[in-house]
């Protein structure tokens, strides 16, 4: 048999044992109890009245080289007879272990006062981002979302959420994004404004429109090959006057 | 049948909620740590052994609560980071082999609140190891955490060999076999067994006392 295996009577004697539970647990052993630890001896105990069917259970069984270690226990009872296989849990509890341990260790060196500022530090850069794009109802039809600072992709990110969201709720026929307050531009942070702006026009089924963009933008967009679905306006006061003369 | 505090808390480590646990332990009206500690944090560590023992949870399960009760504790109780040196030190460590640390860093903590400086080993902490550190650090206290009866002829050195040293340090032993065994020939004399946090706040009053009468 390819597993540890025992045959034991109803008191608990073992009567037989194949090979692989005389590897684990050695030739002398005589009963159940001890091939158990100690502490597993009251889980054990739960197991030694006949039932029917098959149950498995956790334990820490005695081996012959170790003074525990843990296995899958399955166990049946056939007239007074039970059939007992252990199966030892192995690797992956171990590894798991290993994991505890290194996160004991990274607790143990983490300062906490330190943890707890980073975390504030955290929320008020998250704060920031969200305040660096807010989108501003101009019109019922109009929306107006100037951006400030770099352009980052956790900014990006974080103006996505609000602009798709606040872009749902209202009908807008016309977006303006106005970079004339934004510094740099990093290439991940373009690729997030990008997949904005289209989400914004697969929404509306308008492309949004950009205002403000300035030479160093543009030479930059350019060398990035940015595609954007957009169109491009001068300033924010030509699409107003062009606008309010329209609404006239 | 309305479940209890500690069980509230129990469930919580082991989903691995700790923002959930932290919140939940912040809140209690009593922030007293002895008394969180006693009556929470320890039952809670209890009921999930028993929970193993019903066979209702597995080890790994016990990991991933142990480690977020581990996280629990350290973040609320954060062992100090000032430097200045106190006048009253202490040792904290668990056998080696041992991996039952929890209620040791209970310990290690109520020592703290209570202005000792401390050291805190937490798990299996080799002999060796032991005796260079309290050579080094002339600790007042060492207090020892043995929770496996495998280890209980390891402890009958490490306690022989922690009160030699050249100040005389009092030796506490506690862990969880305090209370299911008579552990007084293993320690022979030599250390003071500790059977919970209640005994051990009691005996830091009552030496606390004696040190300033003396």
């Amino acid at each position: 048999m390819p597993v540890p295996y025992v045959k034991l009577n109803k008191d608990g004697v073992i009567l037989i044992k194949s090979s692989r539970a005389e590897d684990l647990l050695g030739i002398q052993v005589e009963t159940i109890r001890d091939c158990f630890d100690e502490e597993s001896h009251n889980k054990l105990m739960k197991y030694m009245m006949p039932f029917s069917g098959e149950k498995t259970f956790e334990a820490n069984i005695r081996t012959k080289d170790q003074p525990f270690l843990l296995c899958d226990v399955f166990i049946s009872w056939e007239e007074e007879m039970a059939h007992v296989v252990f199966i030892p849990t192995g690797k992956h509890v171990q590894g798991l272990e290993e994991k505890l341990l290194e996160l004991r260790l990274r607790l143990s060196s983490t300062d906490f006062e330190l943890f707890e500022k980073k975390e504030a530090l955290e929320e008020a850069m998250k704060r920031l981002d969200e305040l660096s794009g807010p989108f501003i109802p101009i019109s019922e039809k109009m929306a107006f979302v100037p951006l400030f600072g770099d352009i980052s992709e956790s900014k990006m990110l974080t103006v996505t959420g609000s602009a798709l969201k606040a872009a749902y709720e209202g009908q807008f026929e016309e977006i303006f994004f106005d970079l004339s307050a934004t510094g740099e531009m990093d290439e991940s942070g373009v690729q997030k404004l990008s997949e904005l702006f289209r989400m914004l026009h697969y929404m509306n089924g308008k492309p949004v429109k950009i205002i403000g963009v300035k030479p160093k933008h543009a030479r930059q967009l350019n060398s990035l090959e940015v595609d954007w679905p957009v169109y491009f306006e001068t300033s924010l006061k030509e699409v107003l006057i062009e606008h309010l003369q329209f609404e006239k | 049948m309305a479940i209890s505090e500690a069980e509230k808390l129990a469930r919580l480590f082991l989903e691995g909620n700790h923002a959930e646990a932290l919140h939940f332990i912040r809140q209690q009206p009593d922030q007293n740590r002895m008394v969180l500690f006693k009556d929470l944090f320890t039952p809670a560590m209890y009921m999930i052994g028993d929970l193993w023992e019903n066979n209702e949870i597995s080890v790994a399960d016990e990991h991933l609560a142990t480690g977020v009760c581990d996280f629990v504790l350290s973040r609320l109780f954060q062992v100090s980071v000032e430097e200045t040196k106190r006048e009253k030190r202490a040792m904290f460590l668990c056998l080696q082999g041992e991996q039952h640390y929890l209620g040791l860093k209970m310990i290690n903590s109520i020592f703290e609140e209570k202005g000792w400086e401390t050291k805190y080993y937490g798990a299996s902490l080799p002999l060796e190891y032991a005796l260079k550190s309290a050579l080094e650090m002339k600790p007042e206290v060492i207090g020892l955490s043995v929770s496996i009866v495998y280890n209980l002829p390891v402890l009958k050195n490490y306690v022989r060999t922690l009160s030699a040293l050249p100040n005389k340090p009092v030796i506490l032993v506690g862990g969880r076999l305090t209370e299911k065994y008579d552990l007084d020939p293993y320690v022979n004399n030599q250390g003071i067994i500790i059977k919970n946090l209640q005994q051990a706040e009691k005996w830091l009053d009552e030496y606390i006392e004696e040190r300033i009468n003396a």
